[in-house]
């Protein structure tokens, strides 16, 4: 990978595969400031969530520390995986760093979002606009927002199958309300990007949602040397250089689909189907019995995941299936409509929006760094052939350095246009230098 | 280079959805973490004796079509699935043993740079031989 510098910016990766957090934050940090010839102007830091166990995140942004320049505005959080450079990796630590005299920079948080996205997302954007000059044409947001988490019940314990219809109702129509008062549940990710948006409107917007390695019980967010939960990080970047961003969903409809007839919890939880409960309904239409998986969470890793839905009011939306409550399906994010269609995804598919993301770009430009947000269910479900997609990005971005983040939920906006919090997206953004 | 694999296989077991690991072909376990099977996670140890059993008569499948181009097979028993990476042209196999339920493309990643890390310790070896 070449030092990326052309025209007034220069941007590089930092990697490190350490085990001890302290030892991971220097490398990290050592390896992708070593290749510039300026102090980064800005820091996007990235790890997986295994450093909680092997010294903690405060830890890990020490060592980060006792290398980067004081006062280097640095935002991040925890991936379930990424691909850079060097490999593709769902266990380490990673960063890009970028340099350049043509930009400036602001970091924002904004805390609570499970209890309250909006107020959250609006401390984030006040702390940026307050800070950033309204002085260059191009602007820019990267973001990382905490995901969902699953919430550890009293008797159930972690679970997102719920059989009892007891403890389902109960969670529907009360527990999932409370989690979020303690920090849990789903990431409400989709009101945050909604009032980004607004408050960003000519703006582009790249980002995605922190995680763990699936398990969905811990999700950090790193602001300069803070480690946050719950919480809703930001960088804002003005710069004098066009962008390039696309967001694309590579999935294919089914003939598969169902009309809502019942929600709750501001439509993220479907209680009925064609006036029938809802799990009841979903199984049907998919052709699955409880018995044939034991328990429903055999189909829940098995399955679900692999059937996202999509509305027929809004197409640009996709959501998941996050778990059973009782007879109440849980999406991952809001529905966008009442007649929903099943989609489905194939390996083709997930390589194929690279495709359609670089073959016809470039056109005379070149990028100084490439920076992508893309989905860690697609990584899952790839598994060792998540090789044949750093491949395909090699091809096209070549010694660019790049970096692609896999996260449970992607995020994207162009200036003018609404944003779109979504799962199963490739995003791609990089600045462009005639 | 058995000190270098070994390393990688305890690397390997640092995380909580690997049980265990080792580099096995039919009837032999060639390269086994440095503390042995003691470094297993206890839900392996219980079934282990299938375990490994049922892992021989895979390798059977191995021998057979390992020079054809077979790269990867994987069972489930009971509560663990068993997945064998085939070093090319060999009857070799990274093989790892993980609960059923875990996110297993994730940590299919991490086995895949384990065992291109393993290929390359083998490959230098061979070129310290044949110089």
């Amino acid at each position: 990978m070449k030092n990326n510098r052309c025209s007034n910016i220069e941007a590089s990766i930092g990697f490190s595969r350490k085990w001890d957090a302290l030892e991971a934050g220097r490398e990290v940090a050592e390896s992708a400031i070593r290749k510039l010839n300026q102090p980064p102007s800005f820091f996007l830091l990235f790890s997986t969530i295994h450093y909680r166990k092997n010294g903690g995140f405060n830890k890990f942004l020490k060592g980060v520390w006792d290398v980067l320049p004081e006062g280097t505005p640095l935002i991040g959080g925890t991936i379930a995986g990424f691909i850079n450079n060097y490999g593709c990796y769902t266990r380490g630590a990673t960063a890009l760093a970028v340099s350049s005299s043509d930009l400036d920079v602001a970091v924002g948080i904004g805390k609570h979002t499970k209890i309250n996205p909006s107020i959250a997302a609006k401390q984030c954007a006040m702390m940026i606009k307050n800070k950033l000059k309204d002085s260059r044409k191009n602007k820019l947001i990267i973001n990382l927002i905490s995901g969902p988490t699953i919430p550890d019940l009293p008797i159930l314990g972690r679970v997102n199958v719920i059989k009892s219809n007891f403890y389902g109702w109960l969670a529907t129509h009360l527990g999932i309300k409370l989690f979020s008062y303690f920090g849990n549940g789903m990431g409400k990710e989709e009101d945050i990007v909604d009032s980004l948006s607004n408050y960003f409107k000519d703006y582009y917007i790249i980002g995605g949602s922190s995680m763990d390695d699936y398990k969905q019980i811990f999700s950090y967010q790193f602001i300069n040397k803070e480690c946050h939960k719950n919480s809703v990080v930001a960088l804002g970047c003005h710069l004098s250089f066009p962008i390039y961003l696309k967001s694309l969903i590579g999935m294919h409809e089914t003939d598969k689909t169902f009309k809502i007839t019942g929600s709750a919890y501001g439509g993220r939880l479907i209680t009925s189907i064609n006036d029938k409960p809802a799990k009841e309904s979903i199984l049907d239409i998919l052709g699955i019995t409880e018995e044939q998986y034991g328990d429903l969470s055999g189909f829940y890793y098995r399955t679900a995941n692999y059937f996202p839905i999509s509305f027929e009011e809004n197409s640009n939306f996709t959501s998941g299936i996050a778990g059973f409550l009782g007879n109440s399906v849980a999406l991952g994010y809001k529905i966008r409509g009442n007649n929903v269609k099943f989609l489905s995804i194939t390996g083709a598919e997930s390589l194929g929006v690279i495709d359609e993301a670089f073959k016809n770009e470039k056109n005379g430009y070149n990028y100084p760094f490439v920076l992508m947000s893309s989905s860690a269910m697609v990584l899952n479900s790839l598994g060792s052939e998540a090789y044949t997609m750093k491949e395909k990005l090699d091809n096209y971005i070549k010694d660019t350095p790049y970096l692609m983040i896999c996260t449970v939920n992607e995020n994207a906006k162009s200036p003018g246009k609404s944003g779109f919090a979504r799962v199963y997206s490739f995003n791609v953004m990089a600045p462009k230098i005639s | 280079m058995i000190d270098s694999i070994e390393k990688v296989l305890d690397d390997l077991l640092n995380y909580d959805d690997i049980l265990a690991c080792m580099v096995a072909r039919q009837n032999m376990i060639s390269v086994m973490p440095s503390d042995g099977t003691n470094s297993f996670k206890p839900e392996v140890n219980q079934i282990w004796d299938i375990l490994h059993r049922a892992m021989d008569d895979v390798f059977v499948v191995i021998r057979e079509y390992s020079q054809a181009g077979l790269g990867e097979m994987e069972f489930r028993l009971q509560d663990c699935e068993a997945l064998f990476y085939v070093f090319p042209d060999t009857e070799n196999a990274l093989v790892a043993i993980i609960p059923a339920l875990a996110n297993k493309g994730l940590i299919e990643i991490e086995l895949e740079n384990a065992r291109r890390d393993i290929l390359r310790i083998m490959e230098k070896k061979e070129q310290l031989t044949l110089s």
